[in-house]
């Protein structure tokens, strides 16, 4: 069956060449340009993904509206956030927008492409009940980079894309530290020092909305992060 | 700041202009001049109203004036005592009465001890009594054993008696005292030599009392031992072996001895008339007759004023005003002067003159006196312009007060509005030096004065200027965010579109071209990044949570990073031996110390590591990166740390936007640090510092 992507993105050129490199991986996509349009399409039928720009015409949030809006109808809906703006990202995360991903524009082509399909690798192993999960133990952490979802102590820490691949390398290998480049390789994107560090910091902060004691996540200043398993 | 130019202060400069007001009393002191000009002119003509008045009821009394041929010098004039003297040769109780003596001066020989001398004749109810002072420092006595000897000091005292008859009294004693005055006889013995001897007056007595500088001898004579005239013939002899008499001073002259001077008395009926025209004080009246001789003179010029009032320190600074002085014409038996022959023939007329010592000035008016139609005397009315001068010298008194009260008060508020006009343009230096830091960025704590004055507007000017430079600081800062957000979504269109056409697959000519695209574009991304890493940064600082660090543990693990990340470039870590516990933000701290490295890498000539320090300084603790290479430019070394200022000249692979110490400078800020960048002439480093206070937060 043809997943189908929604993409919305006002900036046509973008748009044209996303929806192009997505159609040419096999993925049947719509593109709309603001978000009126793309509201009366979900209602009719909702997609199997969203990409949603979050300045969108006039709205300068108006990503953001969809966004609260599409998972009124559907909290499964695997939402990927791109914005020009780094700011926003932690808007995407402090609002619990429920987004699974979040790029900045310059990421490549490759990165969207391998968000795009690990999202829908996730929503199989979550569809299909058969399906073996991968699950990796490390202690109280758990892994399973099947559905790529993470629990803490048993419960589940709700992560984005992005932030289960920075997880999911450093806790492969415990004490073992990874330094930003790396940890850009592991989780596919290729953004500033400062993102990662960001992005770690928002690890944490998820880390501690289950478990206030959480400290597993040691910074090596000058190097980069590890794992700590005690 | 200018230390070589001599700086005259607002305060100085108006406390000058108060000087100004000294001018005050300079203008009053002319206006006094002027005012005693006045005073003297109405003072003169009010005495010259006073001459006529006296004059008046005089007019053709033939009575009161007599017609004397006498010659004028030569008389005695008695005045008139209102008590009995006390026979004891001092002065004392003579004391109001002494302006009255005339005066008698050796003349001719000039001799080192000349003889002079003061008389004065007064009478009390039926005695006249008089005093003779005189000088002469060499006294001689009469011998014991030769009464009647005059080759001594003598006193020769020449009178008619009541029969017209010419007759001398001797006073030549031979020790001070009681001088038992007497007259010589010349008998003949019995073999008919002649011989002199000496018959002590009873009704005369005299006492002779050495003094300083002389003698006095004090005389009582009844009234009626004497007649119509009077002489005394002072005679000093000052060699006591020769006796040779050194000078002889009659009242008369030489004349004395054959005839002394008339007897002149003041007339009863004149002097009953001023009594009665004459009250004021310190005003002297005079009636003469048609030779300038005194008939009758009533007053003194000398008048108790009251100079209390008057400060001690004016009397220092002014010249003082003598209530006693020499009077020229006190005791006088005949005027003389410009007024009183303008008086004596016909005209009322005043006169100026000064006392003999100069310490007054007198005043004069004279009217003359008619007897059937022809001039039979005059009076005189004279006043000292001590007075004038009191008043003058209270209202310069006055004057000087308050000038020096308001100038104390013009200068009190010239000093307060100075100091406060001074103080408030400092304070708003102050305040315009602390709108902007050392960096160049206005802190925005600039208080707009609400005066309404001149200052007020240049504070108001001043908060708007630093305003607008606010507004274009923040204009540049927000630009860096601003144009990294702008620029993404074009460079998104062109990455995608390379990479379609590199996935449509192309000949090696085009692939070629699309390498270079994607290099630029990725060079592109990169700008971006770094334009937006310190908007990033901004937000992070206000999410940055501070924590106890060991600032050495975390300087160690940095530059092994380093190491790893720079494998050209060497490091070289001095840190204290042990932990050293900072209140920090961890992540901001390595960040910046990344972009200090980075700089410290690019800018290292490479013969030297890279070196870091930390030293713990008192409160504070210090932060350095050091590296040999090209030194910053002058001038520049504040400004290096402002957004968008970039100073290489090195060309360096990855592009450079001068953010990097921009976003030092924000973290260091965040920790209240202070930030400084300078080179070391001697060995060609140049040093990055960080101060930061040790206990913080």
């Amino acid at each position: 069956m043809t997943k189908r992507v929604a993409l919305v993105e006002d900036e046509a050129a973008i748009r044209e060449n996303y929806t192009e490199a997505l159609e040419k991986q096999g993925y049947d996509v719509t593109g709309y340009a603001d978000r009126p349009g793309a509201l009366r399409a979900f209602r009719q039928k909702l997609p199997d993904l969203a990409i949603i720009d979050i300045a969108l015409v006039d709205e300068a949030e108006g990503g953001f509206e969809l966004c609260r809006e599409l998972r009124g109808m559907s909290p499964a809906l695997p939402i990927i956030f791109l914005t020009a703006r780094d700011s926003d990202l932690d808007v995407v995360s402090g609002l619990r927008l429920g987004a699974d991903d979040y790029l900045t524009k310059e990421v490549s082509m490759h990165q969207i492409l391998a968000r795009v399909a690990a999202l829908f690798r996730r929503i199989d192993a979550l569809q299909s009940e058969d399906s073996r999960p991968a699950i990796h133990r490390a202690g109280d952490l758990s892994i399973d980079s099947n559905s790529m979802r993470v629990t803490w102590k048993d419960r589940e820490v709700n992560l984005t894309l992005t932030e289960f691949w920075i997880v999911n390398s450093l806790a492969r290998i415990p004490g073992h530290v990874k330094n930003r480049d790396q940890l850009m390789e592991d989780a596919k994107i290729f953004v500033a020092d400062g993102t990662v560090t960001s992005h770690v910091k928002r690890i944490r902060r998820k880390f501690e909305s289950v478990d206030p004691d959480f400290d597993r996540i040691d910074t090596v200043y000058g190097m980069g992060y590890r794992w700590k398993n005690q | 700041m200018s230390g070589s130019r001599f700086r005259f202060s607002i305060r100085a400069k108006l406390l000058l202009l108060s000087l100004a007001v000294l001018s005050i009393p300079y203008v009053g002191f002319q206006y006094l001049r002027e005012m005693e000009r006045y005073l003297r002119d109405s003072l003169e003509s009010s005495l010259v109203d006073a001459a006529r008045a006296v004059a008046g009821p005089l007019q053709g009394r033939g009575n009161l004036f007599p017609v004397s041929t006498e010659p004028v010098d030569k008389t005695v004039f008695v005045h008139k005592l209102e008590h009995p003297m006390q026979l004891d040769g001092y002065t004392d109780d003579w004391l109001s009465y002494l302006d009255w003596s005339r005066h008698y001066q050796e003349t001719g020989a000039h001799r080192p001890d000349p003889l002079s001398y003061s008389f004065l004749i007064s009478r009390y109810r039926q005695y006249y009594y008089i005093l003779i002072q005189v000088h002469d420092k060499k006294l001689v006595y009469q011998r014991p054993d030769t009464p009647g000897a005059l080759d001594n000091d003598h006193v020769v005292m020449v009178y008619t008696d009541g029969n017209g008859r010419l007759q001398r009294c001797y006073f030549s004693p031979s020790a001070p005292g009681r001088a038992r005055p007497f007259r010589l006889r010349t008998n003949t013995d019995e073999f008919g030599v002649e011989y002199r001897a000496a018959d002590y007056v009873t009704n005369i007595s005299g006492v002779w009392q050495p003094v300083e500088g002389g003698y006095n001898l004090e005389i009582a004579v009844p009234v009626s031992a004497v007649g119509e005239r009077l002489g005394f013939i002072v005679t000093d002899v000052d060699d006591p072996s020769g006796r040779r008499v050194a000078a002889a001073i009659g009242t008369a002259g030489a004349d004395t001895d054959a005839s002394p001077g008339r007897i002149l008395q003041s007339s009863p009926a004149l002097v009953a008339i001023l009594d009665k025209l004459v009250q004021t004080s310190g005003r002297r009246v005079w009636v003469l007759d048609n030779r300038g001789q005194v008939l009758a003179g009533k007053g003194t010029l000398s008048r108790q004023v009251n100079a209390g009032s008057v400060n001690p320190l004016y009397r220092l600074i002014l010249p003082a005003i003598h209530q006693r002085f020499r009077d020229d014409l006190s005791g006088a038996s005949r005027l003389q002067g410009e007024e009183i022959s303008e008086a004596l023939s016909g005209r009322a007329e005043g006169r100026w003159r000064r006392s003999p010592d100069g310490k007054a000035v007198i005043v004069s008016a004279a009217a003359p006196v008619r007897v059937d139609g022809a001039v039979r005397g005059a009076v005189v009315v004279e006043e000292a312009t001590t007075g004038i001068q009191m008043q003058q010298r209270q209202a310069m008194a006055t004057l000087f007060n308050e000038t020096l009260l308001v100038f104390g008060a013009v200068t009190a508020l010239l000093l307060l509005f100075a100091t406060r006009l001074s103080f408030r343009l400092r304070r708003l230096g102050r305040e315009a030096d602390a709108a902007i830091d050392e960096h160049g960025r206005v802190t925005g704590l600039f208080p707009v004065s609400r005066a309404g004055d001149e200052i007020g507007d240049l504070s108001r000017k001043y908060a708007d200027m630093l305003e607008r430079l606010k507004q274009y600081n923040e204009y540049l800062e927000m630009m860096a965010g601003r144009l990294s957000h702008e620029l993404r979504t074009p460079i998104t269109v062109v990455q995608s579109s390379l990479e379609h056409l590199k996935a449509k697959g192309s000949d090696d000519s085009e692939r070629t071209y699309l390498a270079r695209a994607r290099e630029g574009i990725e060079r592109l991304n990169l700008i971006v990044m770094r334009l937006s890493e310190a908007t990033r940064l901004e937000q992070a600082l206000q999410s940055a949570e501070k924590q106890e660090v060991d600032m050495t543990a975390l300087l160690r693990n940095c530059v092994e990073g380093y190491r790893g990340a720079y494998p050209e470039a060497e490091f070289s870590l001095s840190v204290p031996d042990r932990a050293l516990l900072c209140f920090v933000a961890p992540e901001l701290i390595v960040q910046m110390l990344d972009k200090l490295v980075a700089n410290a890498v690019d800018f290292s000539s490479g013969a030297h590591p890279v070196e870091i320090g930390l030293r713990e300084e008192g409160q504070e603790w210090e932060l350095t990166v050091t590296n040999y290479g090209a030194r910053l430019p002058e001038n520049m070394e504040k400004q290096l740390f402002n957004s968008m200022v970039s100073i290489r000249e090195k060309k360096g692979h990855e592009p450079h936007l001068g953010l990097g110490l921009y976003i030092v400078r924000l973290i260091g800020e965040y920790h209240n640090a202070r930030i400084s960048a300078g080179n070391d002439p001697r060995n060609d480093t140049v040093t990055f510092r960080i101060r930061f206070p040790s206990h913080e937060g």
